[in-house]
């Protein structure tokens, strides 16, 4: 007896395990545009759930606020314990605090933020919509004539394109604190970090990194929304759709993050 | 077999007290058939209870009737309209004609009992406030659940959660109600008590109604008259006493596990 015969629905070959996961990957990709196609539609129209989406706004932002600040601190301590240590070595002290800021403004705040989020608001929201959808939920919403795109996805993903750029706002600044009191105990002064910091941050990558954490805001909501609209078969289906976005939504930030970095720096 | 699927011209030809019609409907979902060309008819303020075993297909033919599923072949109309070929734009205006009852109640589980039964009433009445309020007590009351506003579904029972459902379901007082399953998983007493109120609806409000059951003593205590479905087929169609001397061995061995009474006339 054959391996294959010997596991029923084994793959044949390595390329059709790639195959099956290509069309996969590709029909997810057109159902989450879709969708995002039809929540365009309705934020075009003006039709915006507004109580919803201050219930999103809360559940996405105010309640992500504290990982973030936590992320973002300890990203900030990191980076300028590592560049002090060895910009001090060969005397370009005058470089670190630029570097902590550029490096927070531009990468470490937006897609540390993202990722954090991907982890915390994605798994969320395809969980609660996944479960919606298992119990039929989201079958209930349509034969009350109202679009589950309009009443679920639009809020989110309204809630997390605003949501994303404050809360990488606030680990932006906090990893800048952070980094300063690392950078400081470690031998630099106050007055040449602030001044690094002056030199070498500019507005634009201020900027550039907010436009980033707006595009990953949609991408963590997009993705959560899309998993668990597709979410089947109970508790094990909702689990899958929860890892699936978590997955998803951080291989698309990553992805999103080089070609924003190729189109903004 | 009638493989025709734009039915416009057909709708009109559907005699005036005909509120549902279905035609050759075949639904397929992947290699699995669960429809097998299914005609049918439900006559106004008539009740219609589909029963079978499970997974017959019962389910699948009632969401067909809402524009849940889309057959693959075949027609369904409901007053008049074509659910088959409207664009889901166009079904919500009818979707607000119809009630329907899920399965397992479908209750949105982040939302009070109160606030489910007004969720159709806020998004398609122009009721104010305290009208609204007015009209979401009537409702509980009429399924005896006053005062349950505040609860929140997790904390009833599944009897309970079907009448709040049931409550839902006429809260835009709708001409057509889809019952699916109203009394599965009940105990024989709540499930009488649900069945009461199916039939006390039709009485008192003169709706009319289908009803999917594998619940024999339901379905000869609620229909005028019955379908069995099997296998995506329909078995056989009329009043209880002709359906109790059905010839059909398959029907009359489902009919042999009934403990009801009803004397064939």
């Amino acid at each position: 007896m054959s391996d294959r015969q010997a596991l029923p629905g084994f793959p044949a070959s390595i390329l059709e395990a790639v195959g099956i996961r290509i069309i996969r990957g590709l029909t997810e990709t057109g159902r989450t545009a879709l969708m995002m196609i039809s929540a365009v539609r309705w934020i075009a129209r003006g039709r915006l759930e507004g109580a919803e989406f201050v219930v999103q706004l809360n559940r996405i932002g105010v309640d992500s606020l504290y990982i973030v600040l936590v992320t973002g601190a300890f990203t900030g301590l990191v980076l300028a314990y590592q560049t002090a240590r060895q910009f001090l070595d060969f005397g370009a002290q005058t470089f670190v605090g630029g570097l902590v800021g550029v490096t927070m403004a531009r990468e470490a705040g937006p897609v540390f933020t993202a990722l954090t989020a991907a982890g915390w608001v994605s798994a969320g929201i395809a969980a609660e919509i996944g479960t919606m959808a298992v119990t039929e939920q989201i079958d209930a919403l349509r034969v009350l004539a109202t679009d589950p795109v309009r009443y679920l996805v639009v809020p989110r993903l309204a809630a997390a394109a605003v949501a994303l750029p404050v809360l990488t706002i606030f680990a932006t600044v906090v990893g800048g604190i952070g980094g300063y009191a690392v950078a400081t105990a470690a031998g630099i002064s106050s007055g040449t970090f602030i001044i690094s910091l002056q030199r070498y941050l500019y507005a634009y990558d201020l900027w550039a990194g907010l436009v980033k954490a707006f595009c990953f805001g949609v991408i963590i909501a997009a993705v959560g929304c899309s998993r668990g609209l597709e979410a089947t078969g109970g508790a094990d289906g909702v689990g899958r759709a929860t890892r699936g976005a978590v997955v998803t939504a951080i291989l698309w930030i990553l992805v999103a993050n080089f070609f924003l970095d190729l189109i903004f720096f | 077999m009638n493989t025709e699927t734009t039915s416009t011209p057909a709708a009109h030809q559907i005699a005036a007290d005909v509120v549902v019609s279905v035609r050759d409907v075949w639904k397929s979902f992947g290699t699995r058939t669960a429809l097998a060309g299914v005609s049918l008819t439900v006559r106004h303020s008539e009740t219609l209870v589909v029963m079978g075993p499970s997974g017959c297909g019962k389910s699948v033919l009632l969401k067909h009737l809402v524009g849940l599923y889309r057959p693959d072949r075949g027609e369904v109309v409901v007053f008049g309209r074509p659910v088959h070929a409207l664009p889901e734009a166009d079904l919500d205006a009818l979707r607000i004609r119809i009630g329907v009852v899920f399965q397992s109640a479908a209750l949105f589980d982040s939302m009070s009992v109160g606030d489910n039964v007004a969720f159709p009433l806020r998004r398609h009445s122009p009721l104010d406030r305290e009208a609204l309020a007015r009209r979401v007590h009537e409702l509980l009351a009429l399924v005896e659940l006053e005062g349950t506003e505040r609860v929140m579904p997790s904390a009833l029972s599944g009897g309970m959660r079907k009448r709040v459902g049931i409550a839902r379901a006429l809260a835009l007082r709708p001409s057509l109600v889809l019952y699916d399953e109203p009394t599965s998983g009940l105990d024989p007493l709540t499930a009488r008590t649900v069945d009461d109120l199916i039939l006390r609806l039709r009485a008192d409000l003169g709706v009319t109604s289908v009803v999917v059951t594998h619940d024999l003593d339901s379905a000869f205590r609620l229909g005028d008259r019955i379908a069995v479905m099997d296998s995506g087929r329909l078995e056989t169609a009329g009043t209880p006493a002709e359906v109790l001397v059905a010839p059909d061995p398959l029907v009359q061995r489902f009919l042999s596990t009934r403990t009801v009474a009803v004397t064939p006339s």
